[in-house]
C-alpha cells in the first residue's frame, strides 16, 4: 500500500516537497489556510488539497490525519508546528513527524515534545554557505 | 480562577503572566495589588499600558515562546505560570516550554477549543476555556432562573386556585 504523507502549511516547500514525493510513490494530502494557495496547489499538485488550519483536529480529522504514515509541518509559525504535530502524535496517532523549525534554540525542546525530526532551515542553510565559503577559500 | 490562585501553595511563589490583553492585564494587575510577585511578559511593548496605574511588577518586551525571554523572567518550581496570549497556540507551547525546560511550580494555559487539551497529556498543565466557563455560566443562570420560576409558579397557582374557589 501507498505510504500517506500529509503536509501541513508552506506553500512553495509544500509544493515542491508534494511534487518529490508524489513522483517517489507516495500519497499525499495538503491542508493549507490560505484559499489562494489552496487553488493552486490543487492544480499542480497530485493529491488532496485541504483549506483549513491544521492546529485544528477537526480539519486534521477531514485529512485523514489518522491514516497518514507521516506528518510534516511547514508553516512559518513555530507554535502552530508544534501543536499541529502534537495534535498528529497524540490525537491521530500518526507514526512519524516532521518539524521546520525558525528559532534553531527550539530544536531540542520540539525533540522533547516528541517530535521525531527536527528541521532548522536557517541552521542549515548558515552552514550549506559556510561549507560553500570555506570551500571557495581552499580553491582560492 | 483567582481563588484557584490563591488556594495554590501556602508559600506564595511569584508569578509570570504570558500576554499582557485585556485577561493578561486585569490579572497580573489584581495578583500584583494582592501583593504577589507578578512579571509579565508581551512582544508589544504597548500593551503593557493596559496593567493599572498601580501595578508594581516586572514587565518583559519579548515573545514567550522565546528561551531568552522566559530565562529573563526567572521562572522556577516556585512560580505559577499563566499563558493568556490571544493566540492558543502560543499559550500551549509556552506553556510546554515553562513546564518542561523551567520546571515551573504551576502551570495554566487559556485554550479557545478544549478539545486540543490532549495535547497536554500527562504534562500537568491546567486549563482555561472560556467558551466552556461561559456555557457553564449560563447554565447555571437558566437552572437557577427556573428554579425560581418553579416556586414563583406554586403561590401563583395556589392564587388562582383561592380565585377559582372564590368565583365557584
Amino acid at each position: 500500500m501507498k505510504k500517506r504523507v500529509l503536509l501541513i502549511g508552506g506553500d512553495q516547500k509544500a509544493q515542491a516537497l508534494a511534487t518529490s514525493l508524489g513522483a517517489a510513490g507516495y500519497k499525499i494530502t495538503i491542508i493549507n489556510k490560505d484559499h489562494a494557495t489552496c487553488r493552486v496547489l490543487s492544480e499542480l499538485v497530485d493529491g488532496t488539497v485541504i483549506h483549513g488550519d491544521g492546529a485544528r483536529p477537526y480539519v486534521l480529522d477531514d485529512a485523514h490525519a489518522h491514516d497518514a504514515d507521516l506528518a510534516i509541518a511547514l508553516t512559518r509559525s513555530d507554535e502552530d508546528n508544534l501543536v499541529i504535530l502534537e495534535l498528529c502524535k497524540k490525537m491521530f496517532r500518526v507514526q512519524r513527524t516532521v518539524a521546520l523549525v525558525n528559532d534553531p534554540q527550539l530544536i531540542d525542546f520540539f525533540r522533547t515534545m516528541g517530535v521525531d525530526s527536527v528541521l532548522s532551515p536557517v541552521l542549515t542553510i548558515t552552514r550549506l554557505i559556510e561549507a560553500e565559503a570555506l570551500a571557495e577559500n581552499r580553491r582560492g | 480562577m483567582l481563588g484557584l490562585l490563591r488556594r495554590a501553595r501556602p508559600a506564595r511563589g511569584d508569578v509570570v503572566v504570558i500576554g499582557c490583553g485585556r485577561l493578561g492585564a486585569t490579572l497580573a494587575s489584581s495578583l500584583s495589588e494582592e501583593g504577589r510577585d507578578v512579571t509579565v511578559v508581551d512582544r508589544d511593548i504597548d500593551a503593557f499600558r493596559k496593567l493599572s496605574p498601580s501595578f508594581g511588577g516586572l514587565t518583559i518586551a519579548g515573545s514567550g515562546t522565546n528561551l531568552e525571554v522566559l530565562e529573563q523572567a526567572g521562572i522556577d518550581a516556585r512560580t505559577t505560570v499563566i499563558c493568556v496570549t490571544d493566540k492558543e497556540n502560543i499559550n500551549i507551547m509556552a506553556a510546554q516550554m515553562t513546564r518542561t525546560l523551567f520546571e515551573a511550580g504551576r502551570v495554566v494555559a487559556r485554550l479557545y477549543n478544549p478539545d486540543k487539551a490532549v495535547v497536554f497529556e500527562g504534562q500537568d498543565i491546567e486549563t482555561i476555556c472560556p467558551v466552556r466557563l461561559a456555557a457553564d455560566f449560563v447554565d447555571r443562570v437558566l437552572a437557577d432562573a427556573d428554579r425560581a420560576e418553579g416556586r414563583a409558579d406554586d403561590p401563583a397557582d395556589d392564587r388562582a386556585a383561592g380565585r377559582a374557589e372564590a368565583r365557584a
